[in-house]
C-alpha cells in the first residue's frame, strides 16, 4: 500500500481535528492513497457505531448485582442433592422391584416333615412312617424277632 | 435428608441378606423315655414329659419313665453323637436349609449288633425333611422286659446367632 506524508493530516480530518480543512479536501480529490485511507477510515467508524453499547452500572446498581451473583453461586451448591434424591428413587424403585419379586417367586406355605428315606440293618425288621393332622411324625420300628 | 434416606435404603436392602446368609444356630430338642404297660387305670407320665403327653398318648401303653431331656446343640457341620441309654446312640447330621422352610437332616440311631456286640449296626437310617418346632415320633426301639424306647425330637433353628456358635 503506497503511503503519503498526508496520511496523518487525512485522519485529522476524518477525527474532525484539521485546521487545514479546505487544503486537506483538495488533497484528497488528487491523490488516490489518501482518498482510499480516508474511505477505509470512514467505514470502520460505521463499523463501531453499528456495535450495541455496553451496559453500565451504576454505583447504586452494583449491590444489587453481587446479591444476584451470589443467589445465583449458591443455587449452583445445591445442585449435588439433585445426584442423592435421584439416588434415593433408583434406592426405592430397586426395594419395590425386589419386594414384587419376592411377592411373585418366594416360597410358598411351609410344608409338614416328610421322610425321603429310611432303612434298618436289624433282622426281621421293618420300618413305617406316617405323619398325623397334627404334624406329628411317627417312624415305627416294627420287630418280628428281637435282635437287640 | 436425602443422605439420610438413601443410606437407609442401603441398610434396608442389605440387612436381611447379611441376616439370610449368617450363621444359623441349630438345636435339637429330645426327649428320652422309656414306655412299658403295667395295667394301669390311668396312664401315667414322668415329670418333664407334660410337653409330649399329647403325643405319647397315641401309643398302646400307660406308662412313661422320663430317661433324659434336653436341647442338644447341633454341630454346624458334621456329625452330632448323642448317648440315648447304654444300648442306644443317636447321631444327626447338620441340618441343611432348603428353599421350602424345612431343614434336611439324617438321622441314624446305632445299637450293638447281637451277634457281633463289639460292632454298631443301625436300628434306624433315615432321612428327614424336618419342619422346624414340629415333632418327630420313633418308636419301637426294644429294651429289656418288653419294654419300648421312645424318642420325641424337634428341630429348632435360630438366625440370629452369632457366626462361630
Amino acid at each position: 500500500m503506497k503511503t503519503c506524508k498526508w496520511t496523518s493530516k487525512v485522519e485529522r480530518f476524518v477525527d474532525g481535528e484539521s485546521h487545514e480543512q479546505e487544503a486537506v479536501e483538495a488533497h484528497l480529490a488528487s491523490c488516490g492513497p489518501c482518498a482510499a485511507h480516508q474511505k477505509s477510515l470512514l467505514q470502520l467508524r460505521a463499523a463501531l457505531g453499528a456495535l450495541p453499547e455496553a451496559p453500565v452500572l451504576s454505583d447504586n446498581q452494583f449491590p444489587a448485582f453481587m446479591e444476584g451473583i451470589q443467589a445465583e453461586v449458591s443455587r449452583s451448591r445445591r445442585r449435588p442433592g439433585g445426584m442423592w434424591a435421584l439416588m434415593s428413587l433408583s434406592a426405592a424403585a430397586l426395594v419395590i422391584a425386589i419386594a414384587t419379586f419376592s411377592i411373585f417367586t418366594g416360597p410358598g406355605p411351609v410344608k409338614a416333615n416328610e421322610v425321603e428315606s429310611v432303612s434298618t440293618q436289624l433282622n426281621d425288621a421293618t420300618v413305617h412312617w406316617d405323619n398325623s393332622d397334627d404334624g406329628v411324625t411317627t417312624i415305627w420300628i416294627s420287630i418280628a424277632e428281637d435282635d437287640v | 435428608m436425602f443422605r439420610t434416606l438413601s443410606v437407609a435404603l442401603f441398610v434396608a436392602l442389605t440387612l436381611p441378606w447379611s441376616t439370610a446368609h449368617g450363621a444359623a444356630r441349630s438345636e435339637l430338642k429330645l426327649w428320652v423315655v422309656e414306655a412299658r404297660t403295667e395295667d394301669r387305670d390311668t396312664t401315667h407320665y414322668d415329670k418333664g414329659l407334660e410337653a409330649i403327653h399329647r403325643v405319647l398318648s397315641s401309643l398302646p401303653h400307660d406308662t412313661y419313665r422320663n430317661v433324659s431331656t434336653g436341647i442338644h446343640p447341633l454341630k454346624e457341620s458334621g456329625i452330632t453323637r448323642i448317648a440315648l441309654t447304654s444300648n442306644y446312640t443317636l447321631e444327626m447330621s447338620a441340618p441343611v436349609a432348603g428353599s421350602d422352610g424345612r431343614h434336611r437332616v439324617r438321622l441314624r440311631i446305632l445299637t450293638l449288633s447281637k451277634e457281633t456286640p463289639a460292632k454298631e449296626i443301625e436300628a434306624l437310617s433315615t432321612e428327614l425333611l424336618l419342619r422346624p418346632d414340629k415333632q418327630v415320633l420313633v418308636r419301637g426301639l426294644k429294651l429289656k422286659e418288653d419294654r419300648e424306647l421312645v424318642l420325641v425330637l424337634s428341630l429348632s433353628v435360630a438366625d440370629d446367632a452369632p457366626a462361630g456358635t
